[in-house]
């Protein structure tokens, strides 16, 4: 019955868009994969070997030769560190201000909380690159004496106020589907708001916490105007400008690039893979239901 | 009890006296929600609206930093909107606003059309269809830096690029390819040739344009697909009793139901389209002047930070315009 089924025109269509679309997402994949496991010569042959040839794992081994400074690996393990620290960074202060927040604007019966929430929303819709200029010119004169260009801690400070918005406009939604009475039958029982909200509220949104906390890591991840202007030099930068500074003006070492470019997309990747149902689900319910 | 004091949210109500509120906003009940407010609304001052203030405080002068022993200072000579002024009267102003509106509308045209599509095509039940929508999202993954470095090598001409490896092998072209410089496309008809050229066609945007889509039409067809997953199956069997053909039922039950996140996707789409600079920097460095491109280029490669500024500034605007349509839009939606 399956197979009668199966052989049906409309079935063969299908099965040929499927593989179309495979086809698109995964050829390019394919190709920067195979790029990462060629000696430098495989990149410039002509006509261009469609497997890894010749083969080696040289270019992935370079990345974790030590940490010997200007060497690749030296700036490979330092920009990584630097996405480490600045993302995680920036997720758990977002997440901590953010569901703070949230959770007045949600329950406060304060004037005008939807105006701000309006604001906070519109400060994430705001593009980075209409911030850069007076963000960098802040950095290096009036704020010069902080000491922040170039550094991790001017990077952190400013994913966070891109991404705060997004991080309270989700959560208020959240906050806002949970039963007030919850939370007063805690009070009742002896929990002061703080304990009731950290004890009783907070694992209820724990989606959405899921939700905006990796939100906010991809977007941190995946910086790279901020770093090119903030923290181009020599001890701030992050893995997009790392795998940008590969890219030198004569030579091209495509294998260099595509192996950094993939190790760099390792956490990505695999947050996409486990979680993109928990994001697909917080865009939503933060962008729809409002 | 005609007025309590303290409704059943626990904070006292908006009609307690004054001195009441003030007390309370001191001691237990209300301090909280003061000391959890506060952090988030000093950032959204400091580090948004105060550099906003100052971007257009700078774009009102001849704009200089000088930067000696990592000390920077500002030299500005008030202008008045004179660099407003003579942006409107550039055409490289009026060229990068075209070129934007092109990568912008090609891109929306191709999201709506073939997101819909695959967001439709993730909806039908075949074999292996868990593990093809896990694949089909892999993409939105990947870093946009590596994303650019990626469809760098596959559009190289110069030398060993995929694409035109793939088409002489093909035999679909006799010569290399430059993709990645921005020659008129449709050379053969030259009045669209023209035409096209001058809203801001050429093979380097288009090449671009793929690329981008290659990462961002995931999450467009992955949020469509979540809005599809929410209409009721009895929708569709009501139009099938009715007899409506599997296109009409597309058009009159699928279309309008996913019309609110159809929407959104689109509005927080064109947002991320006006601030599109990595790709474009990464792949052309200067050589397609998008608006954003332009504003990074006047401030930090010609040094002119009130040039600079002043388009940053009118890009900021613009996105809080649409920001404005799109929250209306939210909130249209709560009543």
């Amino acid at each position: 019955m399956r197979f009668i089924h199966a052989i049906k025109p409309r079935r063969i269509l299908l099965y040929l868009l499927v593989l179309v679309v495979l086809f698109w997402t995964l050829g390019p994949l394919y190709f920067l994969i195979i790029t990462s496991l060629k000696e430098y010569v495989g990149t410039i042959t002509y006509p261009l070997p469609w497997v890894p040839s010749p083969f080696t794992w040289n270019n992935y081994s370079i990345m974790f030769s030590g940490y010997s400074p200007g060497s690749i690996s030296y700036r490979f393990l330092h920009a990584l560190r630097n996405s480490i620290v600045a993302s995680t960074a920036t997720t758990l202060i977002n997440l901590v201000l953010g569901s703070s927040a949230a959770y007045v604007l949600s329950r406060a019966p304060i004037r005008g909380k939807n105006a701000i929430s309006m604001l906070f929303l519109a400060s994430n819709l705001l593009p980075t690159v209409a911030l850069i200029i007076p963000f960098y010119v802040l950095t290096v004169t009036y704020l010069n004496g902080l000491q922040l260009y170039d550094t991790n801690t001017l990077l952190v400070i400013v994913y966070t106020s891109f991404s705060l918005g997004l991080v309270i406009w989700i959560m208020r939604g959240y906050f806002d589907s949970i039963p007030i009475e919850l939370e007063e039958a805690a009070r009742v029982d002896g929990c002061g708001r703080l304990k009731a909200l950290v004890r009783i509220i907070l694992p209820l949104t724990a989606p959405g916490l899921l939700a905006t906390g990796l939100l906010t890591f991809l977007t941190s991840w995946d910086n790279f105007i901020l770093p090119l202007v903030l923290a181009p030099d020599s001890s701030g930068y992050n893995l997009p400008f790392f795998i940008y500074s590969l890219n030198g003006q004569y030579l091209h070492l495509n294998n260099e690039i595509a192996a950094g470019g993939l190790l760099s997309s390792i956490p990505p990747v695999l947050i996409v893979l486990f979680f993109g149902k928990y994001i697909v689900s917080g865009l939503t319910a933060g962008s729809v239901k409002g | 009890m005609s007025v309590p004091a303290t409704p059943q949210s626990g904070f006292p109500s908006r009609k307690a006296p004054l001195r009441r509120r003030v007390f309370l906003a001191l001691t237990g009940e209300y301090f909280w929600f003061y000391a959890l407010l506060l952090p988030s609304i000093l950032v959204l001052i400091g580090v948004i609206l105060i550099p906003m203030v100052f971007a257009f405080q700078m774009s009102l002068g001849n704009t200089n930093i000088v930067v000696i022993g990592g000390k920077g200072s500002i030299e500005s000579q008030w202008v008045g909107l004179q660099n407003y002024l003579s942006l409107l009267a550039s055409p490289l102003f009026w060229q990068a606003f075209r070129e934007t509106v092109y990568f912008w509308f090609v891109s929306i045209v191709i999201e709506v059309t073939v997101g819909i599509g695959l967001a439709v095509l993730m909806n039908q039940n075949f074999v292996g269809r868990k593990v093809f929508r896990l694949i089909v999202f892999i993409p939105w993954a990947i870093p946009t830096v590596v994303n650019s470095m990626l469809w760098g090598m596959i559009f190289d001409g110069d030398n060993y690029g995929a694409l035109n490896d793939l088409l002489l092998r093909l035999h679909l072209i006799s010569t290399q390819i430059v993709w990645l410089n921005p020659m008129p496309v449709l050379s053969q008809v030259p009045w669209l040739s023209n035409m096209l050229g001058y809203l801001g066609a050429n093979t380097a945007m288009n090449a671009i344009i793929v690329g981008d889509e290659w990462k961002t039409l995931p999450i467009v067809a992955v949020l469509v697909l979540a809005g599809l997953q929410t209409i009721p199956h009895e929708y569709y069997e009501a139009a099938r009793v009715e007899g409506a053909s599997a296109w009409t039922q597309f058009r009159r039950v699928t279309l309008p139901l996913l019309g609110p996140i159809l929407t959104v996707v689109l509005i927080l789409r064109t947002m991320q389209l006006l601030r599109a600079f990595t790709m474009i920097f990464n792949l052309e460095q200067f050589g397609l002047p998008l608006l954003s491109i332009q504003a990074y280029q006047q401030a930090f490669s010609f040094g002119s930070f009130g040039s600079g500024s002043a388009i940053s500034f009118l890009i900021g605007i613009i996105a809080l315009l649409i920001a404005f349509v799109y929250i209306k839009q939210l909130y249209k939606e709560e009543m």
